[in-house]
């Protein structure tokens, strides 16, 4: 994920923390502030109802106040003024006082006025029974104790709550005692709530402690002592205020209700979201505007310089450079990433000059660099293992010993170990097993890696192939011993012909007999010149190992043996690839020598042909002529030292000249159809050469 | 004193004729003379000599060495080796089967008399 997104997704998420926590705050808060205010205006208005309901009490008490303590309300409960209901009490009364019922008692409890005002008519209508009942039978009503006495307060009927007020009667001046009392009262319906309303707040109601409406949580919470009253959100849009109002004996009996649109909460909310919203706007702005400039001045420059760096880093262009405009620390960052890029490129130009310097050096060696790790493992290898026809592939990863000829293989690895183990250089030698199955001698010399702390990190090596000098020594070491045993038959020979000889000599001396003695100076003749050509044999044959084999190509080495036989008139037919073969230098001779015999004793020849022929176990090299041939009989003996027509040494000393690099000959051909030479040159002593353009047209 | 008789086993023809005629001037009878050690063997139950001159490179498939010491061990003729190997291991063959002389090719009448001489004293 780049910077710009990063970026991007803290601003965003950060603006969306603040947002969201900056509206939770705000929403409890002043939603809780509007609540506190919505409550505040609620239990205002509770109270002036309250309040209002109080004066109310207080008026009709007053008015009761006035009726009672009153001489003629006196005199006429006593009997003495029978007119007074007539001349005081009547309709307009009713009215004007806003009263509904007017009860006048005797002091023995008896009614001896009651009525109660029809608004509707205007008439005065009996007060009903129940409520006539109540009254009466209520004490505290009639209670005549004091000449103060008063009660006052809420009076539950059974249809209709009444307001009432009750007052002893006595002189105006307070004197006498209380003959009865007067029982004022105001129903507590539609036209007075109304009222109530109109002077309070226009959404009154009243409901009985008792009623279905007043939920039994409300209850209980009205009827907590120390608690008068309580609100409650009835919904979004109304609140509700709820006082319980005590009857006369103190019992609850009526719930004030009153309700009113939430327009304080409402107003909250709106302002809340209102503010939110513009909250959201402002930050949304910010955002942008920040996102913006933070984009124009750092992350798209950032984002620039990363990609230019990216793309130099990738190799497209490693000579360029990043460019950044202006003069802040982003410019000063690029400036410092151009002069890092300046010195990387010259180091790695200097280490790529010392690199090639070494590649070429490792690569044109012809011994074989390589690496390895402590388990045996090639990290490297240089490419002139391919001349043993392995790719670099091949070898890379793979154990060690993998190229170790598999007699080599424990020992090389046992001294690979101990070599890691006791961190010393190694120089040992073994056999390296070719793509093809060639065996090549190798000395390696082993040096161990270490890294900084000095632990042994693996092994750094150099192959040398001397096979060459390998196949020289072992050549050298045969040819001497042939030598040694040849100079033993030789001397042997010759001490044997001397001791002939010097009989016949003796011999000679003794005899009287002159044919016997030309005789036996014929045979003293004969051995010497046996002795003779001992001899010269071993001028011949002291040449062979004296020079350390080479390779030679046998197609030329042919040609210089055929050239000898120029003017035989024998055909010679050469189907020779260019092809060189490791051999004792005196590899000429032995061509001579097969071309020699086959003229001497093929009789009928007429053609000689060399070819060869590739097996598994090496490159059969054919000398083949169409003369008389070799007898079964003598195929055996043909190699052995004297045997011949001749001077019995051509076939034998081949065959020495061939062993000394491995080669064997042995003659297959069918008597009368001609001699036919195989020589089996052993894998790993010959090899194909590539051929030029010019060596192709010459041959 | 009676005439010793001397085995000759040479597979050299001149050889062998030279030795034959050295042996007779010396005033021994040369009882025969065998070219392979299986030749030498049967001429040694025929004719009971009193020596064996014994090349050591016959012509067979065993050479004079093994002859000389399945002579010995046979019949207890002694065995002069006459040679001129002179390489270390074909001597210490020879040395082993214990033999009663050696002549070193090559051998004059003297070295032939006094080497048999020492054996048949």
């Amino acid at each position: 994920m780049d910077l710009q997104k990063k970026t991007l997704i803290v601003l965003v998420t950060f603006l969306i923390l603040v947002i969201a926590l900056t509206g939770v705050f705000v929403t409890v808060i002043l939603l809780s502030n509007y609540q506190s205010l919505e409550q505040k205006y609620i239990t205002s208005d509770i109270n002036r109802t309250v309040s209002q309901i109080k004066n109310e009490e207080d008026t009709i008490s007053a008015i009761g106040s006035d009726w009672a303590p009153w001489d003629d309300t006196y005199d006429f409960v006593t009997g003495k003024k029978p007119d007074y209901v007539e001349r005081n009490i009547n309709p307009e009364t009713f009215a004007n006082l806003h009263l509904d019922i007017m009860i006048i008692t005797n002091n023995e409890g008896e009614i001896v006025y009651s009525g109660a005002f029809d608004p509707a008519n205007r008439t005065i209508i009996p007060v009903s029974t129940f409520l006539l009942q109540e009254i009466t039978t209520n004490s505290s009503l009639m209670n005549l104790t004091s000449l103060h006495a008063e009660k006052t307060g809420i009076l539950m009927c059974s249809d209709t709550p009444v307001l009432i007020t009750s007052h002893p009667i006595v002189r105006t001046d307070f004197s006498g005692t209380p003959q009865g009392v007067v029982i004022m009262g105001r129903y507590l319906d539609q036209d007075n709530i109304g009222r109530l309303a109109s002077l309070t707040v226009p959404s009154i109601a009243f409901y009985r402690i008792t009623d279905l409406a007043i939920s039994s949580s409300l209850q209980s919470a009205l009827e907590t002592p120390g608690t008068s009253m309580t609100i409650r959100a009835t919904d979004e849009n109304t609140v509700a205020g709820y006082a319980l109002m005590r009857d006369i004996y103190g019992n609850p009996a009526l719930v004030l209700e009153i309700t009113e649109p939430r327009d304080i909460y409402r107003q909250g909310t709106s302002t809340v979201l209102q503010f939110i919203a513009i909250l959201l706007l402002s930050e949304l702005t910010f955002g942008i505007v920040m996102i913006f400039f933070l984009d124009r001045i750092v992350l798209s420059r950032m984002q620039s310089l990363s990609s230019q760096v990216r793309r130099i880093g990738n190799g497209s262009d490693r000579s360029s450079r990043v460019e950044i405009d202006g003069s802040d620390e982003l410019y000063e960052l690029s400036t410092e990433i151009n002069r890092m890029l300046d010195d990387i490129e010259k180091t790695n130009l200097e280490l790529l000059k010392t690199d090639m310097r070494f590649r070429e050096l490792a690569e044109n060696t012809s011994d074989v660099l390589f690496t390895m790790d402590t388990a045996g493992k090639v990290l490297y290898v240089t490419p002139s293992i391919n001349r043993y026809g392995y790719l670099i592939e091949d070898i890379i990863s793979q154990d060690f010993s993998h190229i170790v000829y598999t007699g080599d293989r424990t020992r090389v690895s046992l001294e690979l170990h101990q070599q890691i183990a006791e961190c010393t250089s190694l120089v040992t030698t073994f056999r390296l097993v070719d793509k093809w199955g060639f065996i090549h001698w190798i000395e390696t010399k082993n040096t161990i890696n270490m890294d900084v702390f000095g632990k042994t990190t693996g092994i750094n090596g150099v192959l040398r192939d001397f096979s060459d000098r390998k196949r020289a020594e072992e050549a050298i070491v045969l040819a001497n011993k042939k030598l040694n045993l040849l100079n033993n038959i030789t001397r042997h020979d010759i001490l044997n012909t001397i001791t002939a000889l010097l009989g016949c000599v003796d011999m000679a001396n003794a005899t009287k007999v002159p044919a016997e003695r030309e005789e036996l100076l014929g045979q003293i003749k004969e051995l010497t010149r046996i002795i003779q050509r001992q001899i010269e044999f071993t001028r011949a044959y002291q040449s062979v190992g004296v020079n350390a084999p080479s390779w030679q190509n046998i197609r030329e080495t042919v040609n210089r043996a055929i050239v000898n036989f120029a003017g035989s008139g024998i055909t010679f037919v050469g189907v020779i690839e260019n092809t060189d073969i490791y051999a004792d230098p005196l590899l000429e001779k032995v061509f001579y020598n097969l071309i020699d015999n086959a003229i001497r004793y093929g009789e009928s020849i007429r053609t000689i042909r060399f070819y060869y022929q590739i097996s598994d176990a090496g490159l059969t090299l054919i000398c083949e002529d169409d003369g008389i041939g070799i007898p079964n009989d003598e195929k055996h003996k043909i190699f052995e030292r004297g045997v011949g027509k001749n001077t019995g040494m051509g076939l034998f000393l081949t065959r020495e000249i061939l062993l000394i690099t491995g080669i064997t000959i042995r003659e297959n051909g069918r008597f009368r159809q001609g001699a036919r030479f195989e020589m089996l040159i052993p894998n790993g002593a010959f090899r194909f050469v590539r051929e030029t353009k010019d060596e192709k047209r010459d041959g | 004193m009676s005439e010793k008789v001397i085995l000759l086993v040479e597979d050299d023809d001149i050889i062998a004729k030279v030795a034959e005629w050295r042996l007779k001037n010396l005033g021994y009878k040369v009882c025969g003379r065998a070219v392979t050690g299986a030749e030498a063997m049967e001429k040694v139950v025929k004719n009971k000599p009193d020596l064996v001159l014994m090349d050591i490179n016959i012509k067979g498939e065993i050479d004079g060495i093994e002859t000389a010491r399945m002579i010995k061990k046979g019949f207890n003729i002694p065995v002069i080796y006459v040679t001129s190997h002179s390489d270390g291991d074909t001597l210490e063959r020879a040395r082993e089967t214990k033999p009663d002389g050696f002549i070193v090719k090559p051998f004059d009448d003297n070295d032939l008399r006094v080497a048999i001489g020492l054996v048949l004293k």
